[in-house]
């Protein structure tokens, strides 16, 4: 490993500076890195950190407790931060151009982790989404299912977290927890449903207070909270349901593809399809009538915002 | 690649900024995110992001939140594909 000496100044871009020092290989956590070129002076950096373990639960603990975020805190936050962009890149390009799908990348805000370290007590070391892509998909749970299979192909060793089974306070989606230069990147794959689901949240959130997301009470919220927990319920009940249909309707296809069957085994073949169909319709109703209460209810109490 | 500068006001629900940078140079977009959000430290309602994405169709609809009203998110159809 080439250790890079320090220098009072430093016009190589960060990503030519590691690559002197690590190459390809995966890096540690603590890594050798360039104080990022953010300081207030103008931008030139002035040592070299080594951010270690330990050194990163300290600046967690100093943003926990922090009441107001200073010039110093800030820099240090967006120089660990810097750490996470070429590696979160990385991840997104090789989904955007291996397979074919729209992926957006964004590194986490300052308040969003300062929020999720007063909320969960966690350690900054071990936060998993600083480094995020989000892809929408069209199409259904099978769907879903394929594209985390091929993101989980393109980074072997990825963790998966899926939330459709063990929803977060009704927040369902799929996350692929990728590996890239030793940094973890979470790429959340969503359907359209589950996407629109979080996103009405969290833009309810905007409006009444960030605990909303995570069963803070806040008042006034209360019925508009019950009816997104039917909707999350509903929503995943309708998915289940597309998937059984899907899956029934191409094994009908097989079965009664095959000139043998039976005329009474046809006919129940066919009795399930219909079956399965009215209760997906059922359920699109029941989404249907929900969503114009609680557009109703959102408009009346967020005045449209 | 192309690069987005989005800062928006949470309580509002206001996008003060939504622009794309000229630059493709990612290291540039993250030089002014970071340069936003010294500006606007004081304020912690006010989100300041880079978001990188293929168009600015895609980004719409991965980050739908900051396009639209939680009524007009609800309006959209929750019904799974059939």
């Amino acid at each position: 490993m080439t250790r890079i000496t320090t220098r009072p100044e430093c016009t190589e871009p960060w990503t030519s500076l590691r690559t002197r020092a690590f190459g390809t290989r995966p890096a540690p956590l603590g890594v050798y890195t360039d104080r990022a070129p953010v300081d207030g002076a103008g931008g030139e950096p002035t040592q070299h950190v080594m951010w270690t373990k330990a050194r990163i639960n300290r600046l967690g603990d100093r943003l926990r407790r922090a009441e107001e975020i200073d010039a110093e805190l800030l820099t240090d936050l967006q120089n660990f931060r810097f750490q996470y962009y070429a590696p979160m890149l990385e991840v997104q390009q090789r989904i955007v151009d291996t397979l074919g799908l729209d992926a957006t990348a964004r590194l986490k805000t300052v308040n969003t982790i300062i929020e999720k370290l007063k909320r969960e007590r966690t350690r900054l070391s071990t936060m998993q989404d600083i480094a995020g892509v989000r892809l929408v998909i069209d199409g259904d749970r099978i769907d879903q299912d394929r594209i985390v299979d091929q993101i989980s192909g393109l980074f072997p060793g990825a963790d998966i977290d899926d939330r459709r089974v063990r929803p977060n306070r009704g927040y369902r989606a799929v996350h692929v927890i990728a590996t890239s230069h030793g940094f973890p990147v979470e790429a959340q794959v969503r359907t359209r449903a589950q996407d629109l689901w979080a996103q009405t949240v969290e833009r309810l959130a905007d409006a009444f207070g960030r605990e909303l997301r995570y069963g803070g009470v806040v008042p006034g919220t209360e019925q508009i909270l019950a009816l997104l927990a039917q909707v999350s319920q509903n929503v995943h009940l309708a998915e289940e349901l597309t998937v059984l249909f899907r899956t029934s309707m191409s094994e009908a296809e097989e079965e009664l593809a095959d000139p043998q069957l039976a005329t009474q085994a046809r006919l129940q073949r066919l009795a399930r399809i219909d079956e399965l169909k009215v209760g997906a319709d059922e359920v699109a109703g029941i989404l249907g009538d929900l969503s114009v209460q609680l557009r109703a209810m959102l408009s009346k109490i967020t005045h449209g915002e | 690649m192309k690069h987005f500068l989005i800062v928006y006001q949470r309580r509002t629900g206001t996008l003060l900024t939504f622009s794309e940078l000229a630059s493709e140079d990612p290291s540039e977009a993250l030089k002014k995110r970071f340069q936003m959000e010294r500006q606007e430290r004081a304020d912690p309602d006010v989100e300041v992001v880079i978001l990188s994405a293929p168009s600015v169709e895609a980004l719409k609809r991965t980050h739908a939140r900051y396009f639209k009203t939680s009524a007009e998110l609800a309006a959209s159809s929750y019904t799974a594909p059939s």
